[in-house]
């Protein structure tokens, strides 16, 4: 069943065509990457789907809704979350309130704070962003300031303030860059532990080797449009994408 | 999981009470006995400084309830609101209104005068938080100009312009007369209605005159001025208007169950109550999934956004909850004193309790009250400086001509008595530019020693003042008292740049930094990290929410 249906979907700024009619389908339970060389409009894409930009052509279903039209708080209440490029965090509060707020925002069924009654859930709140912060590695660390830690435990910080709304789609843009090569793997080992659960996923990315090793399903974006789609050995395989992108670069050599 | 919380210096919060699922940690549960001891000794820890007279007394008290109210929004949300004096006003008319209408039993007033503020703060912060930063603090000082305004104009038969309404014995008071309370003292019930209906009766007859549009010698008769010597004119000149019943006279001060608020303490004691009830509330708000969401909109609200969360919903609750707090503050000063000026509602006191909410330090729950300790017991002193007479004092003593020194003695008019404002603003702005976290976050910045110094200078004070009082009749000049104290701060500012030189020197030798062991900005401990609760009690009132050595918010 296609969780996220993408369909023609044009964006431009200025004169310049970020995204010119892409067309997208991400099945439920698969972890769909989608890759391109840098200004391809692969963040752009992502944006449209969480509402931080409003396409000027096309549509966008989630699950049977229709996306466009509204706004971030709804999308998300419709089970979508994102990591940001850069980390989106609160970065004054400590770890655990960071994965403690979005925990409460999902547990009220209606994103609104019954004060009694959250009060009530207190415990049972806490344990489940103490358990996201597990999941990511970052238990030791949930004391700490969120601003004090290194960017990629920043960057982990965020997946588990994702990760405790156990949403249905998950999008991730670039959840390596910048990141030192055991951190990757880190990742990669994190992302693959996260994907037994079958939550649905899109990644960007960069990082061949990590495209690789998660996705079930990839595609290939150029110029703001999707040039080529199709599983990983289909990709690998496709003369168009190797002369157009991956050029030898499978990242499993 | 377990093994490791109790590793942690933060292991507290898993101590503690819990009540109706809203929790408080150990530190903060001391903090506030601390606090409601502190406030409970105040008339006589401010015995040395010569500010308990209850007038004094309470009013901290108020100010400290306003500022420990705005702080919610301010501290926590970080919306910085220019116009909150308004809503003092809007508490102090409703709580007249219900002193003249209902009761003079305080308890009404108190209610109704944060309902009040409260139904008004909603859709004045439902439109100005449409915007954020300077935006925001800009239009809240618009509606409070606006507000102030027209209490003059279009509310003046509420507000009674610039006079201010006041209690009378006239007033109708509902309740009191249901139930007998504040009703002329020594007269039987019968008697008290009696007297009553021959007033109402006669009030009627005035009003039919009044209708007919009398004249005395071809002139109106002035209403404005109706007493037994006017009367007898009006019944002289042929008027049918009855000699004024007797009035039977009715209290008018506001009191509480039977104890007016005009006997002892009585006042600051009740202003006290409710001041150590909003310290307990701001602290268990801060501590609630609620206040934690606040702390999520001071931060970031992007990521509130994409979290399924409406940052514009916490901040109008805020919003409103520190408007009921102001407009408490407001009930209560027209409770301790029948009288609602429209001065309460200017801006320049808005600009006030921001004062006083950053000098004490914004964020933590005992910052704000402190600032309003500070600004209210200065701002009395500072003003009471007899200038001319300081003036003339350095005129006789400095040896200049005159064209030196009539400036250099003139000088202080621009900054204390009637000018104590600016002197204000000038300390402000220094504590803006040079420590920005407020008084709490000096103490916070102080090594063990230095605070352990304070502690025992400050504690000079008392011992001193009990030996004068008792010992030797009051026969120390005043300032003796505060010695201990001057000398603590000539260390407190002497002591950073004397370890400064000397590591600066000890840089230029290349040897080892000699202070190094022990100097202020070397051995700093962080807030909370290694004084426990019990050895620093100070540090329980001050800890701030996004500490990072602070105990995470308790679970229930
Ligand atoms: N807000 C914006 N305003 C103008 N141009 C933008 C904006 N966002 C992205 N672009 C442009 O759109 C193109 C696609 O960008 P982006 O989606 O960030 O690419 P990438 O695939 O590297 O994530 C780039 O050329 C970029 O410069
Ligand atoms: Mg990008």
């Amino acid at each position: 069943m296609s969780l996220l249906t993408v369909n023609g979907i044009k964006k431009s700024f200025g004169g310049l065509k970020a995204l010119n009619d892409v067309n997208l389908n991400v099945e439920e339970g698969t972890v769909h990457a989608v890759i391109g060389p840098n200004g391809a409009g692969k963040s752009t894409l992502l944006h449209t789907f969480v509402g931080k930009l409003k396409p000027d052509e096309g549509a966008i279903l989630f699950n049977g809704d229709a996306v466009l039209g509204k706004d971030p708080t709804q999308i998300n209440q419709l089970g979508i979350s994102r990591v940001f490029q850069t980390p989106e965090i609160f970065a004054e509060l400590s770890m655990l309130e960071n994965v403690m707020i979005p925990a409460l925002a999902k547990e009220d069924g209606t994103f609104t704070i019954n004060p009694l009654g959250a009060a009530m859930n207190r415990r049972s709140i806490r344990e489940r962003a103490e358990h996201a912060l597990e999941d990511v590695g970052l238990a030791d660390k949930m004391h700490g300031t969120a601003a004090n830690q290194s960017r990629g435990d920043k960057r982990r910080l965020e997946l588990a303030m994702c990760l405790v709304q156990n949403p249905r789609l998950l999008l991730l843009d670039e959840p390596t860059a910048g990141m030192s090569r055991t951190d990757t793997n880190n990742t990669i080992e994190l992302l693959q532990k996260i994907h037994s659960r079958g939550m649905t996923k899109v990644i960007i990315e960069h990082d061949m080797h990590v495209v690789f090793s998660l996705s079930t399903r990839i595609s290939v974006m150029a110029q703001g449009a999707v040039i080529e789609e199709g599983t990983p050995e289909q990709i690998k395989a496709s003369a168009r994408v190797q002369e157009a992108y991956l050029a030898g670069n499978t990242g499993e050599e | 999981m377990t093994a490791q919380l109790s590793n942690n210096p933060a292991a507290d919060i898993d101590n503690g009470f819990s009540f109706l699922g809203l929790r408080m940690t150990r530190r903060d549960a001391m903090g506030a006995a601390l606090f409601a001891v502190a406030i409970l000794l105040l008339p006589l820890l401010m015995l040395p400084f010569n500010g308990s007279a209850p007038s004094t007394v309470y009013q901290i008290a108020i100010f400290g309830i306003f500022a420990i109210g705005f702080n919610i929004l301010f501290g926590l949300t970080g919306y910085l609101s220019f116009g909150h004096a308004a809503f003092v006003g809007i508490g102090s008319y409703a709580a007249i209104w219900s002193l003249k209408l209902l009761t003079l039993n305080i308890i009404p007033a108190l209610i109704v005068g944060p309902i009040a503020a409260g139904l008004i703060a909603l859709p004045i912060g439902w439109l100005t938080l449409r915007r954020s930063g300077i935006y925001f603090s800009i239009l809240t000082l618009a509606f409070s100009i606006m507000l102030f305004i027209m209490a003059f104009s279009v509310f003046k038969d509420i507000t009674n312009g610039q006079d201010g309404q006041r209690t009378s014995q006239f007033d109708v008071r509902v309740i009191d007369d249901v139930f007998g309370w504040n009703q002329p003292v020594g007269k039987t019930r019968d008697e008290v209605t009696a007297a009553n209906a021959a007033l109402s009766e006669w009030n009627r007859e005035l009003a039919a005159l009044k209708r007919t549009n009398p004249e005395i010698n071809g002139r109106p008769v002035d209403w404005g001025t109706l007493n037994d010597f006017t009367i007898k004119n009006m019944q002289e000149a042929g008027l049918q208007i009855s000699t004024r019943p007797d009035q039977l006279a009715r209290p008018s001060i506001p009191e509480f169950f039977g104890t007016p608020m005009n006997r002892g303490y009585t006042n600051f004691y009740i202003c006290a109550v409710v001041l150590i009830l909003t310290y307990i509330f701001a602290t268990l708000l801060r501590q609630s999934s609620f206040g934690l969401m606040l702390l999520a909109v001071k931060t970031n609200q992007t990521r509130m956004d994409y979290m399924g969360l409406k940052p514009k919903r916490y901040t109008l609750a805020a919003f409103v909850i520190s408007a009921m707090f102001a407009g408490l503050a407001g009930a209560l000063f027209v409770a301790m004193d029948p009288n609602a000026p429209p001065d309460r509602m200017e801006w320049t006191e808005s600009g006030k309790v921001v004062i006083m909410n950053i000098l004490g330090g914004m964020g933590s729950v005992v910052g704000p009250f402190i600032g309003a300790l500070i600004v209210k017991y200065f701002g009395n002193i500072i003003s009471s400086i007899d200038v001319s007479r300081l003036t003339h004092t350095i005129e006789e003593t400095l040896p200049f001509p005159a064209f030196i020194e009539w400036p250099i003695a003139h000088l202080p008019h621009l900054f204390v008595g009637e000018g104590w404002e600016l002197g204000m603003g000038l300390v402000f702005m220094l504590m803006v530019i040079f420590l920005p976290g407020g008084g709490v976050s000096l103490w916070q910045r102080w090594t063990r020693r230095t605070k352990r110094l304070f502690l025992i200078s400050f504690g000079l004070i008392y011992v001193i003042y009990v030996i004068d009082r008792f010992l030797l009749g009051n026969a120390l000049p005043g300032w003796t008292m505060f010695l201990p104290l001057v000398a603590f701060v000539v260390y407190a500012i002497a002591r950073p740049i004397l370890s400064w030189r000397a590591r600066q020197a000890a840089k230029r030798t290349g040897g080892e930094d000699p202070n190094a062991g022990d100097s202020a900005a070397g051995k700093d401990p962080a807030p909370g990290s290694d004084d426990s609760a019990v050895a620093d009690p100070v540090a329980v009132l001050t800890r701030k929410p996004t500490d990072p050595s602070a105990p995470a918010p308790a679970s229930a």
